[in-house]
């Protein structure tokens, strides 16, 4: 199942409970039925009239599209997977828990458009493949807008990943991460696009934002990004992180990224909570021990 | 979103599957299974299953990578605890 993470009206974010590093940003569209295809993966949601939203994956049509647009199976189990996949997964939103659009949301959306389409940067339609096709004219208005924008940060997050480099994005998102008024899911996002810059010469910018107490756990994958920059300064603060019921199985997951057998003692008197925390304890001693 | 691939069957114990998680590691390549979770490759398991998850939108060299970790650990965990791929 899904939780909502959030909710505006325009844009829902799901986050499947199992697995509580991933997370589906979701434009919920005008019309009754609409989806996307990702790759190979399809999700479908329908609106119905009364503001109830129902939201599956893996249809059977949005599968063929997927098909259509280009898998080449490299193995015999991704195809089985496709072709019987697990069982759909819905959701049914209330008309209460998707609440009504927000007038300053709709707002802040409009003006946006407004500025996008004047700088000759148009939105409308499918921008994310406007902004392939031509990126060069949306990246300082998207990059302006991460940080200006109040309502529809994750949207433009999303649109960012398809610019090539954006030139002022890695300051941006250092000081969206350091900015602990806003919510946690937000810096969550934020510390998850840190991660994904692979960049080791932030390290020594992400320790203070990413041990600062009221990060929360917004902390989870930027303390894995401080682990796989082998950065060794991270270690005490990783190992002290092993008690953090929220961060016990990333610190550990970056403890084995570091590669510093002098975690070893602080992991095997571990006790973890989570799953997730015990996979990456075994895994981290493992690694160190080798 | 991502692929969910897991392999499950007789409770073995999570030692013993780490056990054999990091034999498959060593034999598929460190830096290989490294390059996947860069890409977002997240591995978990539990005293009978294991589970690779992959998400989607990555590159067809990652996907080939990835079909081939998944190809691995069916056949290896397959050898070791007589396990299979979940149908569901």
């Amino acid at each position: 199942m899904f939780d909502v993470v959030h909710g505006d009206g325009r844009f829902v974010s799901l986050r499947r409970s199992s697995r509580e590093n991933e997370r589906w940003n979701v434009e919920i569209g005008d019309g009754a039925t609409t989806g996307m295809v990702v790759d190979r993966l399809a999700v479908e949601w329908v609106r119905a009239e009364d503001g109830s939203v129902s939201f599956g994956q893996h249809g059977l049509i949005f599968t063929l599209v997927a098909l259509w647009r280009g898998y080449k199976g490299p193995s015999m189990n991704w195809l089985k997977w496709l072709l019987h996949p697990p069982e759909t997964e819905v959701i049914d939103f209330s008309g209460g828990e998707l609440p009504e659009p927000d007038p300053a949301a709709e707002a802040e959306y409009e003006r946006m458009l407004a500025e996008f389409a004047a700088a000759g940067a148009p939105l409308d339609g499918h921008p994310a493949e406007r902004i392939q096709a031509n990126p060069d004219p949306y990246a300082p208005l998207l990059v302006d807008w991460l940080e200006r924008s109040e309502h529809h940060k994750h949207w433009i997050l999303q649109l960012l990943a398809v610019v090539p480099d954006p030139p002022g994005l890695t300051e941006a998102l250092l000081r969206e991460f350091g900015r602990f008024e806003l919510p946690e899911h937000w810096r969550w996002s934020v510390g998850n696009a840190l991660h994904d810059l692979n960049r080791t010469d932030l390290a020594p910018r992400l320790l203070p934002l990413a041990t600062d107490p009221r990060q929360g756990m917004a902390a989870q994958m930027a303390l894995i990004a401080l682990g796989r920059a082998r950065y060794a300064p991270a270690l005490e603060p990783l190992i002290e992180r092993l008690d953090d019921p929220e961060l016990e199985g990333h610190a550990a997951e970056a403890l084995r990224k570091l590669g510093d057998p002098a975690a070893l003692p602080a992991l095997e008197a571990m006790a973890p909570r989570s799953e997730f925390g015990r996979t990456a304890r075994q895994r981290a001693i493992r690694a160190l021990r080798r | 979103m991502s692929v969910d691939i897991t392999y499950s069957g007789a409770t073995v114990g999570s030692e013993r599957v780490a056990d054999e998680w990091e034999r498959i590691e060593v034999a598929f390549g460190p830096e290989r299974v490294e390059r996947l979770e860069d890409s977002g490759l997240d591995i978990g398991w539990d005293d009978e299953s294991l589970t690779l998850s992959m998400p989607a939108g990555q590159d067809k060299a990652t996907d080939k990578l990835f079909g081939k970790l998944a190809d691995t650990v069916a056949v290896e965990l397959g050898r070791a605890f007589d396990w299979d791929v979940d149908d569901a």
